[in-house]
């Protein structure tokens, strides 16, 4: 037994069982960081001590109160967190030069969940600077690489998320998703990545990149970890106005192997063009899977994608041009000053520029000032109202088309990018490449619907994600549909040849 | 000859709410003196991740002002982003309410006057920045305790027409705000503050530019800021200049304003609504509870007090500025005190505005018992009283009537004012006849 590359299920039991010591378990993980990060480089900040720690403090209370033990359900799990959770006394950079030394007084909601419920940490992943990106490589540090090909993206912007988990360096991990950062890389990964409804969890502590879409989720090995992950982070926050009241279903219990009665819907427009016939043929595959198991599969319409980008694109912009201009250096952050550089800076504003100049990367900049633009009001002459307020009416309208495809059918389903992971550099060639690699998942996070990625089969050697759609708070059926896929087919058993022990062969790998 | 303009006065001011904690967090709003930094926390430091939740107490506070001044209620409404850089200002936003604000359209009844009310909105407050020099270096300080607290900003429509009018709505403000009880509207811990908007015009039409001047902190400010703007704007449009909108400071030591920017350099604060706080859904029945909970307006008690008590219209203003001596008078009458007498009492002697109507009919009560009715005692003292001013008694007898009052505190004096005034003066009168036929 390789305990690192236990699920999250099986681990639990073993460590209950007292296979193993929660320490052993840790150590596993650590030891395959300090083995994998030279070629994946998905940590920004590793707590090795800490971990140990925690773990020890686990097992004392593993082995001496099996009651006690009842009440952590995540008890001496090692995982892995996005660095855009504050994490109070640890390094919380968002992945980028302005947070570079950020330590935060405070814990995020989540993470104290987390920590609530005994799991262990381990570090803090790579990310594209404040989320935005789809590739970690618009991340200020450094690029995290695939696991399953190693001079390919893991797409983002939970990329060091997804690639710490499918590499067995950590037995779950926590994304953040405002459009697709979680079921992108957890696709191109071969991860499960679950983005639950807008409001099921909680976002306090989460550094904001679009307040109206962000949402953490797991990024797992299996769907009934997910499961079980999602039911210690999710529930109201009395911390953040926007999250949910509505009370949980015990998630786990809604795992079942049969699909009797569930219809399920998928739109011609989410595979066909851009979207690689490969990845359209291995989705399309899935329909006999879904019929298998009982549930009736659907052609329906929805909107096109394409006014999807956009909305998406003008909302999330605007909000970022807000969310970021409290980086200004002056109380925390990058400055200048602070690093003992020579400024000249005639004012307060010239020095508050002269330190977001050099703090922000390019994507951060070219953000604000799109988001500059599509809010002002001085800029939009021509308009009845700035553009975002046009977008938040389209948004609206993509609101009601789900309801009224949710009409129709129980979920929906299609291909969670159009490709499968890209290689190094493709993000240099196109200014909008998020978007179009977000293109199939930017509808539903529009609508704050929940959502699953997880493995539906393999284009040279590289994992193709199926994405499962549900109605809003419907994450116990978008749960239950992608436990059935999974339980019924065998892609999520296989592992990544350079990060595990065992390995299945190639020809299993659809060409 | 010299062309009388017309004065167009708006005010925008902001009052600090009394609640317990802060807008968007838990901090106490009670930073009165508290060392700087020392009432803060993620959310109002604008830290990575924080994220606000409403202060219901506020919002109940704002909806009954709205409701006092007659505002229409906008009950589906929201918060906005007002986005601008400022070292003080931790986010690099405020949160308020700019197209959908809790009230609109009321007014304020100020003498026969109603002033219109353009809105009446909710806001959190910036941090304050300290400026120094040291050594010949400046320096700049930031303290954050105030960043977060609840404000309320009552906009008026330019319908004040002079510096006097402008300080008496100003005043008026601030008694509704104490009546209410949702403000201590104090000017000197800076929890009322005023923007006067300003332009003159040539007839009743609203001229096309506004000079706005920012950060008045006393009523004494509002009034030399209007009055030296009155003067260089008409100096200005008598040369013939044309007059642009623009934003001026007031310079508290020279008295004078300062342009701080021009209208061409006017900020687009971008204003969105805040994602990080879902729409405000006020509830009927609750608006309703509001509305029941509303005190009598300082307003209406004003023209209580006279209808009612027959109260002297400045003696009724003085009573109604507070509710604490509004109550005191209200409590007193109930307790059978003669209403002019504990209006007089309100009124002449301020110390007793601190205490109680009970009080007040103790002590009454104590100096009724205490009264000296006895006859012949009083007759002695008024015989010494007579002795010892003759000159007194000459004046009365040459018709000076007023003698009897000055003869009268002399028994009082005499008496330690235990005299039962009616009596004495019965007595005064008698003695003074009888010297007079003698």
């Amino acid at each position: 037994m390789v305990l690192n590359e236990l699920t999250l299920t099986k681990a639990r039991e073993g460590l209950r069982e007292k296979k193993f010591k929660a320490r052993d378990l840790t150590e596993a993980c650590l030891e395959q960081i300090e083995r994998s990060e030279p070629h994946l480089k998905s940590f920004i900040t590793v707590v090795a001590d800490f971990a140990r720690k925690r773990a020890d403090w686990a097992d004392k209370i593993l082995q001496n109160q099996p009651q006690e033990a009842k009440k952590y359900p995540l008890l001496g799990i090692p995982y892995s967190l996005k660095d855009l959770f504050c994490t109070a006394g640890i390094l919380t950079t968002a992945g980028s030069r302005m947070l570079e030394n950020f330590v935060p007084p405070y814990n995020a909601t989540v993470y104290q969940r987390l920590e609530a419920a005994g799991a262990v940490l381990l570090g803090k992943t790579n990310l594209d600077a404040f989320a935005h990106g789809s590739s970690t490589e618009a991340s200020d540090f450094f690029v995290t690489r695939n696991p399953w090909k190693i001079e390919h993206l893991p797409g983002g912007s939970s990329g060091g998320s997804a690639a710490s988990v499918v590499a067995h360096q950590a037995i779950f991990s926590l994304g953040t998703e405002t459009g697709g950062s979680i079921r992108q890389p957890a696709a191109w990964c071969g991860a499960v990545g679950l983005k639950p409804t807008y409001g099921r969890v909680s976002r306090y502590g989460v550094i904001a990149m679009a307040s109206s879409l962000d949402c953490p989720g797991p990024i797992t090995k299996s769907v009934a970890d997910a499961a079980f992950v999602l039911q210690v982070i999710a529930g109201h926050d009395p911390r953040d106005a926007t999250s949910s009241p509505l009370p949980r279903p015990f998630y786990p219990r809604a795992l079942k192997n049969s699909l009797a009665g569930i219809k399920i819907g998928y739109a011609r427009q989410y595979l066909e063009e851009p979207v690689l016939p490969a990845v359209a043929a291995a989705v399309e595959e899935t329909f006999t899977v879904f019929e298998k198991l009982g549930a009736e599969i659907k052609e329906i319409e929805l909107l096109d994608p394409a006014y999807a980008i956009a909305v998406y694109t003008i909302l999330q912009r605007a909000e970022v041009f807000s969310n970021l201009a409290r980086y200004d250096g002056l109380r925390y952050g990058y400055s200048l000053l602070r690093r003992g550089e020579k400024i000249e800076a005639a004012d307060i504003y010239e020095l508050i520029a002269a330190n977001r100049g050099q703090g922000f990367g390019a994507e951060a900049k070219k953000r604000i000032m799109l988001g500059a633009y599509t809010l002002a009001e001085s800029l939009s002459a021509d308009l009845e109202e700035p553009f975002y307020w046009l977008g938040q009416k389209m948004r609206t309208r993509i609101v009601a088309d789900f309801a009224r495809a949710f009409g129709e059918v129980d979920l929906i389903i299609g291909p969670t990018s159009p490709t499968t992971a890209l290689k190094l550099g493709a993000r240099e060639k196109n200014p909008l490449f998020g978007e179009m690699e977000d293109r199939l998942v930017e509808p539903s996070t529009i609508a704050g619907l929940p959502g699953i990625s997880l493995r539906c089969g393999f284009v040279d050697q590289l994992p193709v994600g199926l994405q499962i759609i549900g109605p809003q708070f419907k994450e116990d059926l978008v749960l239950r549909a992608a436990y059935a896929y999974e339980q019924a087919t065998d892609w999520h058993l296989y592992q990544p040849p350079l990060f595990s022990s065992t390995r299945r062969s190639r020809r299993h790998y659809r060409v | 000859m010299k062309k009388s303009r017309q004065v167009f006065i708006g005010l925008e001011i902001h009052a600090q709410l009394k609640t317990k904690s802060k807008m968007f967090c838990s901090c106490p709003a009670d930073i009165w003196q508290a060392e700087p930094n020392t009432r803060v926390c993620p959310t109002c430091l604008g830290l990575p991740g924080a994220l606000p939740t409403i202060n219901k107490r506020a919002l109940e506070e704002v909806l009954l002002l709205a409701l006092a001044l007659n505002c229409r209620i906008n009950q589906r409404c929201y918060f906005e982003r007002k986005n601008y850089f400022y070292p003080d200002l931790p986010k690099g936003y405020q949160i308020t309410q700019h197209r959908r604000p809790l009230g609109e359209e009321g007014f304020l009844p100020l003498g026969a006057r109603k002033i219109k009310i353009f809105d009446v909105h909710l806001e959190e407050d910036t941090g304050k920045t300290i400026h120094f020099r040291e050594k010949g270096e400046a320096y700049s300080l930031l303290d954050f305790n105030k960043s977060g607290l609840p404000l309320v900003e009552i906009v008026s429509a330019p319908e004040l027409r002079s510096a006097d009018e402008a300080v008496a709505y100003c005043q008026q403000i601030q008694r509704l705000l104490r009546f209410l009880d949702i403000s201590e509207a104090d000017l000197e811990k800076g929890q009322l503050r005023f923007e006067v908007n300003l332009s003159l015009g040539t007839g009743p039409q609203l001229p096309s530019y506004r000079v706005e001047v920012k950060n008045l902190n006393s009523f004494r400010f509002v009034r030399k800021a209007i009055e030296f703007e009155i003067k260089r704007q008409e100096e200005l449009l008598r040369k013939g200049v044309s007059l642009t909108s623009e934003t001026r400071g007031f310079d508290e030591e020279k008295e004078v304003t300062i342009r701080q920017r021009s209208k061409e350099a006017a900020l687009d604060y971008r204003y969105f609504p805040e994602p990080d706080l879902p729409p405000l859904e006020i509830d009927s029945t609750w608006l309703k509870k509001i509305g029941q909970a509303m005190p009598e307006l300082p307003w209406a008690a004003e023209k209580r007090l006279q209808e009612k008590f027959k109260l002297r219209a400045d003696e009724a203003r003085i009573i109604s500025q507070e509710k604490k001596w509004l109550q005191f008078f209200d409590q007193a009458v109930a307790l059978g005190l003669p209403p002019a007498r504990v209006a007089r009492t309100l009124v002449n002697r301020p110390q007793w505005r601190d205490r109680t109507a009970a009080e007040l009919a103790a002590h009454w009560a104590a100096e009724e018992k205490n009264r000296l009715r006895n006859q012949e005692e009083l007759q002695k003292v008024v015989a010494e009283v007579l002795a010892a001013a003759p000159a007194v008694v000459a004046d009365w007898q040459k018709g000076k009537k007023n003698a009897l009052n000055f003869l009268l505190g002399q028994v009082m004096r005499q008496t330690q004012g235990r005299a039962d005034p009616q009596l004495t003066r019965e007595l005064l009168e008698k003695a003074l006849g009888k010297l007079s036929k003698n």
